[in-house]
């Protein structure tokens, strides 16, 4: 298993999409945590840390790409890193611009997701 | 000459009007005869009774018939018409008969038609007199017939064009070479909300955006040349200050010796074009999206459970395995079909952008050499490169192009068990060769693969599935780098695909 115990916060508001993740990470060893909304995000964080987020662009309520800048501009949160996912056809662009570390198209290989995932908490 | 004799008499009357030749002997009247003979309007004279006993060539041209003297009255037309065509004129109410009756000189002020016997109608205006001897008694009358009918038919046919031009739904406006409408039709006024009158005399820029004006000097730079400007999409400004898209297509107007002194220019209103281009893309662009999450769940899911079954080594059933293995293959062709659909749609309306960095080329191509025998258990890939350096081109495209031709290699020619890749540089540019040893492309559907949707009819191709828009995007992605892909193939025996990239594009 690697890097066991990590903490992996997803935020999708698909809530198979949401638990497909949670099933897929916590058979992988990570603590998985899903929520469907990112308004409380902060609260959360500050709570309970966590090591990587996986975000979607479109959510109900704040979107994803604002919750990316948000973060990145706070200076508590700005390390963690962010894989944005979307389905969305213009989304890279808008992902990347909004500072997330890592853009995945939906629909993702499950490989190539975990794969950055690695990647990522190594740096 | 006794017909002669006939002329001269009439002639020398002192109150003839039209004939009044001065005294003279026999050698003058042979003259006035030839005099007549080769005039080229038709003329003719007939005698008090109206019977004709002169006419000439001309005459004989328009009536279509030569009359026959004694017999002939009035005129040698075969029948005469109204302006309408329809109404017949009788030859005893004809202007010359009217001129005998009337004893004074007729004139009309619209052509009559004279039909032939051949059934060919021609326009002409009579001018007919009448003749008096010394005390003053009609002795006959002359009638010169000017044929109208080429300047009539030209009349008609401007008429025509005039009524083309106004009833068209297009603008058609006109300018000179230094942009100064001179002609404006009615489709002009609705599109642009201006009346013919505000603006013939005006400067075209009156319709350019500010920050358009620059067109006009490339439009006209290329009329000067004798260049035509063809379905020029663009925005133009209406009256009321609200911006249209418009089509235009403007072509050069050359004087007689061929010198350009203007353009014509055809306006076409596209705004709902666009509206509804938008409303399309707008549809993929949501539809895509829709469609890509649920495909998001099921690919997951299995992609999952495989993984799961695979790390923990349960022993899934064979068969069970090869049910989620086709699963997983299928939802990839959905997802791939998917972006195609985007993709093509991206194209259509220009809005593909490209985002270039320097990489290279041969290990692009390695990356999707490998992914390509993940899917073919059958083929030998087999990739050679003489080109170790970089190319300046959108990475993420050129591997979609290389994919696509990789595929397609390997979907069509499911008897062979090889696929040759070269990649090898050509002076400034960069080729790839992929060689497959397939069921090959008819001659006549080698230039029509690259079109949107085309698909090869044929009962072997049907069992392949696909859009065809696979070559369409690839085609278009590589023009838009400034390159082009070609085709060589034989039916039964194989295809090459040959993508040439410029090295910095």
């Amino acid at each position: 298993m690697n890097s066991p115990g990590k903490r992996i916060l997803v935020v999708d508001d698909d809530p198979d999409i949401g638990a497909m993740l949670k099933m897929m990470l916590e058979f992988k060893g990570y603590r998985a945590l899903v929520i469907e909304r990112g308004e409380k995000i902060n609260i959360l964080i500050n709570k309970d840390p966590v090591d990587l987020i996986i975000l979607d662009m479109l959510l109900s309520g704040v979107n994803g790409t604002d919750i990316c800048s948000n973060l990145k501009k706070d200076s508590t949160t700005s390390n963690i890193p962010v894989i944005m996912i979307s389905a969305h056809p213009n989304a890279r662009e808008l992902c990347e611009a909004a500072g997330a570390d890592s853009f995945i198209a939906k629909p993702f290989d499950m490989h190539d997701m975990l794969s950055r995932i690695t990647e990522l908490l190594k740096n | 000459m006794e017909k002669l004799g006939e002329v001269y008499k009439l002639s020398s009357s002192e109150r003839s009007t039209d004939l009044s030749f001065p005294r003279g002997g026999e050698g003058l009247s042979v003259r006035f005869e030839d005099l007549i003979k080769k005039l080229p309007a038709a003329f003719y004279a007939t005698d008090k009774d109206g019977y004709i006993i002169l006419y000439n060539d001309a005459a004989v041209q328009l009536w279509g018939r030569e009359p026959e003297i004694g017999k002939d009255r009035w005129c040698g037309s075969f029948k005469i018409f109204q302006l309408d065509g329809i109404t017949e004129v009788p030859l005893d109410e004809c202007p010359m008969a009217l001129t005998l009756k009337k004893k004074e000189s007729v004139r009309v002020d619209q052509p009559y038609i004279v039909e032939c016997p051949d059934g060919s109608r021609k326009y002409f205006i009579p001018y007919p007199d009448p003749i008096f001897d010394l005390y003053g008694n009609v002795t006959g009358a002359t009638n010169m017939l000017m044929d109208v009918t080429e300047s009539r038919l030209a009349e008609n046919q401007k008429a025509r064009l005039a009524a083309i031009i106004d009833s068209s739904s297009d603008a058609i406006i006109s300018k000179t070479l230094n942009s100064v409408i001179t002609s404006w039709n009615q489709a002009a006024e609705k599109m642009f909300g201006y009346t013919e009158e505000e603006m013939i005399g005006q400067s075209i820029f009156k319709l350019i955006p500010p920050d358009r004006t620059e067109e006009e000097s490339q439009i006209l730079e290329k009329i000067k040349k004798g260049k035509l400007v063809d379905h020029y999409e663009t925005k133009r400004l209406r009256k009321d200050g609200k911006l249209i898209d418009i089509s235009l297509t403007i072509s050069p107007i050359k004087d007689s010796d061929g010198n350009i002194t203007g353009a014509s220019k055809i306006a076409r209103d596209i705004t709902r074009t666009k509206i509804l281009e938008r409303h399309k893309d707008d549809f993929i662009k949501m539809a895509s999206h829709e469609l890509k999450t649920p495909v998001t769940s099921i690919n997951g899911y299995v992609q999952l459970l495989l993984h799961i079954c695979d790390e923990r080594e349960y022993k899934l059933p064979d068969a069970v395995k090869k049910c989620l293995h086709t699963i997983e293959r299928q939802v990839s062709k959905l997802t791939a079909l998917i972006t195609e659909l985007l993709d093509a749609s991206k194209m259509e309306s220009d809005k593909l952008e490209l985002r270039k960095t320097q990489f290279k080329l041969e290990e692009l191509i390695e990356e999707c050499v490998a992914e390509a025998r993940q899917i073919t258990l059958k083929h030998a890939i087999i990739f050679r490169s003489d080109y170790p350096g970089k190319i300046t081109a959108d990475k993420l495209r050129i591997g979609q192009v290389i994919t696509n031709l990789l595929s397609n290699a390997i979907k069509y020619s499911p008897a062979s068990d090889k696929v040759a890749v070269f990649l090898k540089k050509e002076g400034e540019y960069l080729q790839i060769e992929i060689t497959d040893f397939g069921i090959g492309i008819d001659i006549n559907d080698q230039s029509k693969i690259f079109e949107r949707f085309y698909r090869v009819n044929g009962r072997e191709e049907h069992t392949y599935p696909g859009f065809g828009i696979g070559l369409f995007i690839s085609n278009e992605i590589i023009r838009r780098h400034g390159g082009t892909v070609e085709v060589k193939s034989e039916k039964n025996k194989g295809s090459v695909f040959t993508v040439t990239l410029p090295l910095t594009s």
